[in-house]
Order: C-alpha cells, then sequence, then structure tokens
C-alpha cells in the first residue's frame, strides 16, 4: 500500500519536477502564471497525501475492528 | 447534511477562488523595458514591453512619461507602435543635475496608467555641454487613472504570481486559524481533563501542520520565480518556518510518550508553552530583517499597498474556504481517533 | 511569602550542596566550554567580530542545553524525588530555575574568558552585552528547565529536550545575537533599547506562562 502510493505520487511529481527544473522559462512565461498553477498543485498533493494517510489509518482501523 | 453546511459553503468558497482568482484578468502593466540604463544630454530610444495593453488600437490616446520627482517628468517625443504589446518611445532628456532612476508611465483611454518603478536609470551628464533642450515638463494632473471594471493589480516583479495571495498567504492565515483552535482545546483539555479534547486539538494541530508545511512549499516556489531564490530572508517565510520547527516538535512530543493520558497532559501544556514562545517572533523578526537587511526586507503580501480591494474580495473567502476544508480535514481525523479510543476502551 | 522564598533558598542550597558533591556535571560542563573554544580557536586561528558573536552563542546555547538537560532527570532515581513530591511544584520550579541561571551565568562568565584568551574580544559596549547574556541565560534557563520538566516524562528525555527546546528558544537567540553584534559595533543601530525591552518582555511571558503551567505538568 505504502509503495503503491509513493509509486503513484512519484509518477504525478515527475512532471512537475521536470517542469520545474528544466525548463524554468516555461514556468517563467506568460507573467509566471504556471509558478501559481505549480503552487496550487503543491497544494493538491498535499491534500492527496494527507488523504492516502487518512485511508490507511482507516484501513488499520477497520481491520482491527474485524479482528 | 444538516451538520456539513459548512464543509459545502467551504468547497464552494473554494470554487469561487480557484475560478476567480485564475480568471480575472490582470491591469495593464510594463513587463520589461531595454535599455534599462541611459545617458542623459541624448536622445534616446526605449522599447517597451506591455503587458495585458492595448498600445495599437489606442495609439491615438497613448502617452509615455519618465517620471523624475514627485511633479516633473519627461514625455516622449514621437512613439512607434509594434502592436499591442510592443512599443518604441523616443526621449530628449536635457542635462540632468543628479544620476535618477525614473519612473516609467504608459497611459491611454483604454487601459489607464501602467507603472514600472525604477524602469530606467537615467545618467546624470554634467559636464557635457547641453546640446539636446530639456523637456522636462510637468506631468498632467490626470496622468494616474485606473482601468475600470474588475481587474487585478499589476505589480511588476510578481506579475501573475500576485494571484499566490489566494493560495499562498491564505494558506498560511488559515494555519494561523487552526493553530488558534488548537490552542483552545489545549486548554479546555487542562481544565477539564476530557480526553476528546486532546483528540482535537492534535487534529487541529496536525491540520495547520499539513498546511504549514504546503504553506512553505508554496512560499518557495513563489519566491522561486520572483526573487530568484527558493529561500529569501522574507519575514513570514521564516515565522512560518520557525512555527513549523515547534509544532514538528510537537508532534515528536505525542510520538514519544505511550501512556495516553500522560501524551494528552503533556502535549496540551507544551502547546500552550509553545504558542507563548512563539508570539515574540511577531515582534522578533521583523526587527531584525529590518535592520540586517536594509530596504530588504522582503514583499509583504499583505502590506496596505499590496493588498487592493479586488484582492480582497478573494482573498478573505480564500481564507474562509481553506480554513473550512483545514476544518474538515481535521474532523475527519478526529472522528478516526475517537473510534480509536472507544475501541480501546471497550476492548479493556 | 517569606516562607516561599525561605523554601526556594532551602532548595537552592541543597542542590548545590548535592553538586558540590559530585562536581560531574559541572566539571564536565567546564571541559565541555574549553574544549569548544579550543576547537573554534584552532579551526578559526583568527576570528572576525561577527563570527565571534556567532560562536559565542552557539557554545552559549549548547552549553545551557548541557547543564539544564540534567535538571530533572537525574533525580528520577533518587530518594530525593519522593522529597519533592511533598514540595509546592512553583517553588521547585523557581530554585531549578535560579540555580541554572546562576550555572549558566558562570558558565558564561567561562565561556567569555576562554574566548577573551583564545580568540580576544570585540565587544565594545560590555554594557550591552552583560545586559543581553544576564537576559537570555535567564530566557534560557526558564524554558529549558521547563522543557526538560515535560521532557523527562518521554522515552529519550535528553534528545527531547533538545527537540522541545531549540525551536522555542529561536526569539531570544536572534534578539542576543543582534544585541551582541550591535555592542561589538558590526550594525549600527539605536534601538538596542527596544530590543532589551523585547527580550524582557519574552522573560517575563515565558516565566509567567511556566509558573502557571508547571504545576499541572509536575502532578502528572
Amino acid at each position: 500500500m505504502i509503495q503503491k502510493t509513493l509509486y503513484i505520487l512519484l509518477i504525478i511529481m515527475t512532471p512537475v519536477l521536470l517542469m520545474a527544473h528544466e525548463s524554468a522559462d516555461f514556468l517563467r512565461s506568460t507573467g509566471k502564471i504556471y509558478s501559481v498553477v505549480l503552487a496550487v498543485v503543491l497544494i493538491f498533493l498535499g491534500i492527496v497525501f494527507y488523504l492516502v494517510r487518512l485511508d490507511r489509518k482507516i484501513s488499520r482501523l477497520e481491520k482491527e475492528m474485524l479482528d | 447534511m444538516k451538520y456539513s453546511w459548512w464543509k459545502i459553503l467551504g468547497v464552494l468558497l473554494l470554487l469561487y477562488v480557484f475560478t476567480f482568482g485564475f480568471l480575472v484578468p490582470l491591469k495593464p502593466g510594463i513587463i520589461a523595458v531595454s535599455p534599462v540604463s541611459i545617458e542623459a544630454n541624448h536622445v534616446s530610444n526605449i522599447s517597451i514591453t506591455g503587458y495585458n495593453s492595448n498600445y495599437q488600437s489606442q495609439e491615438s490616446s497613448l502617452q509615455v512619461w519618465l517620471k523624475i520627482d514627485s511633479t516633473s517628468g519627461y514625455q516622449a517625443t514621437s512613439l512607434r507602435v509594434n502592436g499591442e504589446r510592443q512599443l518604441t518611445a523616443t526621449f530628449d532628456i536635457g542635462a540632468l543635475p543628479d544620476t535618477t532612476e525614473a519612473l516609467l508611465l504608459v497611459v491611454n483611454a483604454e487601459d489607464g496608467t501602467a507603472i514600472r518603478p525604477r524602469a530606467v536609470k537615467i545618467n546624470s551628464a554634467e559636464h557635457q555641454p547641453a546640446s539636446v533642450p530639456s523637456k522636462l515638463s510637468a506631468l498632467p494632473s490626470k496622468t494616474f487613472q485606473t482601468k475600470a471594471g474588475f481587474y487585478f493589480p499589476y505589480r511588476s516583479i510578481l506579475d501573475e504570481t500576485i494571484r499566490n495571495t489566494f493560495f499562498h498567504v491564505a494558506l498560511w492565515m488559515a494555519m494561523f486559524v487552526l493553530l488558534l483552535i488548537g490552542l483552545y482545546h489545549s486548554i479546555q483539555y487542562l481544565r477539564t481533563k476530557r480526553i476528546e479534547y486532546d483528540i482535537k486539538a492534535s487534529s487541529y494541530s496536525y491540520a495547520a501542520i499539513l498546511y504549514g508545511l504546503l504553506g512553505l512549499a508554496t512560499g518557495s516556489v513563489w519566491a522561486r520565480y520572483t526573487w530568484g531564490t527558493w529561500w529569501t530572508p522574507d519575514v513570514k517565510l521564516n515565522m512560518a518556518a520557525i512555527t513549523m520547527l515547534i509544532y514538528a516538535a510537537y508532534a515528536v512530543l505525542r510520538a514519544g510518550i505511550d501512556d495516553i493520558d500522560k501524551r494528552s497532559q503533556l502535549s496540551a501544556i507544551y502547546n500552550i508553552f509553545a504558542f507563548a514562545a512563539m508570539i515574540p517572533l511577531l515582534f522578533v523578526i521583523p526587527r531584525l530583517t529590518d535592520s540586517l537587511h536594509p530596504g530588504n526586507g522582503g514583499n509583504p503580501a499583505l502590506g496596505g499597498e499590496d493588498l487592493d480591494n479586488t484582492l480582497r474580495m478573494v482573498f478573505y473567502p480564500a481564507i474562509i474556504g481553506l480554513f473550512l476544508l483545514g476544518r474538515w480535514i481535521a474532523t475527519l481525523n478526529i472522528r478516526i481517533e475517537t473510534l480509536r479510543i472507544h475501541k480501546l476502551q471497550s476492548d479493556l | 511569602m517569606s516562607a516561599f522564598i525561605t523554601n526556594i533558598i532551602h532548595l537552592f542550597s541543597q542542590q548545590l550542596k548535592l553538586e558540590w558533591k559530585s562536581p560531574f556535571i559541572i566539571g564536565g560542563n567546564l571541559l565541555y566550554v574549553i574544549g569548544a573554544v579550543f576547537i573554534t580557536y584552532k579551526i578559526f586561528n583568527e576570528i572576525s567580530a561577527p563570527v565571534w558573536v556567532c560562536v559565542y552563542w552557539l557554545i552559549f546555547l549548547f552549553t545551557a542545553l548541557n547543564s539544564t538537560i540534567h535538571s530533572f532527570s537525574r533525580e528520577q532515581s533518587d530518594s530525593i524525588l519522593f522529597y519533592y513530591s511533598f514540595t509546592n511544584p512553583v517553588v521547585l520550579y523557581l530554585s531549578k530555575v535560579t540555580f541554572n541561571f546562576f550555572f549558566l551565568m558562570l558558565s558564561a562568565g567561562l565561556l567569555f574568558f576562554f574566548m577573551w584568551l583564545f580568540l580576544q574580544n570585540p565587544i565594545v559596549d560590555d554594557g550591552l552585552f552583560l545586559t543581553a547574556m544576564v537576559l537570555s541565560g535567564l530566557g534560557f534557563s526558564i524554558q529549558f528547565t521547563f522543557v526538560s520538566a515535560i521532557a523527562v516524562h518521554t522515552k529519550q528525555s535528553n534528545t527531547m529536550t533538545s527537540i522541545l527546546g531549540l525551536p522555542l528558544i529561536i526569539p531570544i537567540l536572534m534578539t542576543a545575537v543582534k544585541l551582541s553584534l550591535i555592542s561589538s559595533e558590526v550594525i549600527i543601530d539605536d534601538g538596542s533599547d527596544i530590543d532589551i525591552m523585547i527580550l524582557s518582555a519574552i522573560d517575563m511571558i515565558m516565566f509567567g506562562i511556566a509558573v502557571i503551567l508547571f504545576p499541572s505538568l509536575w502532578r502528572s
């Protein structure tokens, strides 16, 4: 479960990181609007990360309840 | 359904923030000027790249000024417009007593006034004979006018990233509200010793930590594309970092104690103590940055000048929306922890 | 009230006797200070005023941490813990803070002496530097004593003291460093009075909060 979520996160993160590092000019184009997009994507990823943690907590609780 | 009206409200507010935060255009601005340094006592051509501007369609009312001091400046003697976003202005600048960093103004009927502070440095040419007659004249009184309609302000280095106010700054404010709620529940725990207050306090604090980490990450990105570094001595960024250190310590403390009652007691005490220790930062850090980095105290996004009414119309809903989302996150955690405690009690 | 103060003095002198009987901690701290200064001297050889100030405060910080870390943990196994359980927690806390404060001032004096010996003395305004040292020493002992009382209850109390204490100390440390930089004329700032006021205000706030919270902490 942990590995799976990590892989998924990595897959989502990779293009973002690549964008951030390799083509900084792209992020600066159109009045730097894409850096705002990057910030929003980061917030989204953070909330997804929290959801994954919550998910795992609930699964553990479920397992304990059923045992 | 009856009890989740605030969740719906939070989502709707965030929807409003995302829609208007991204769709409302910026006011016209000046994105680039070249050359940035010219000689006085010369005729100079300056090419100006606009942003969201209408140079071509408003060519008849177009005026370009280089403002030297509060009342006077040089008006461009001739203009060559190359499209809506490009123009080249010619200035006849006479001898200047001092080297001046002039403010550039581009005015037309549709766009209002676009301003770029310290746009062009005019090097004084005092010792040369005056070859170019000075065209210094008083600025017309209605030079400063704003574009009518609903637009976000244009700030020269920030450009579109002024929209980060709704995401990054609002995140930080929401974090602070969540911390305050966590603190309140910690105090309540010490007064009543009831475990649900501990669960609430820790859940709100954890949600605040999540927001704080996101705030740091978004702040870093913002700094990278406006000031050029991932980390700056900006007041608020460093405040947030210290807050995160303190609350990470809070999380470590909770992880380090097995006994539930002891954990609740100690973490409540530490939460209150840490919050009291954090308050002086509000007074200490601004003084520090002001004295160590003169004129370099960062770019506060909440200064009176930076936050105008159009920004406020999205910024305040963003704070409320993000706070409600954080409250939602915290309540989920509270429900899980409450279930776990109930289970522990029924097992005994 | 006078009984209150007598109690504090009594506990204080008792602790002094205890330290005197096993001077391990005092000797250890003395050695720590000398060692740290000597290493700094060997690394830098010559040192500029800002670096001097930074090194001074870093060593000061870790000396404070080292000496206060054991405030409560050492008594755990001792029969004295039994005795403490009968005393007023506020009295206990005050005596610990006083002891730690005096001990810290002693260490700071030694630190200053050895820094002077090996690395000169860039401080121009002695009074300002001394004020910063006393006020921040007070703040350090107030915060670290309190935090070590929290950390005693955890599994790794020594590590926990540093983890819990270091972020809290940042405001005091930063103000103290700024005052020292002013007193060594690295930065020119005529607002040092306000910084001293801030430092005293931090001390008072932390002291108030600590005294309010300590009884409920000690009872647990």
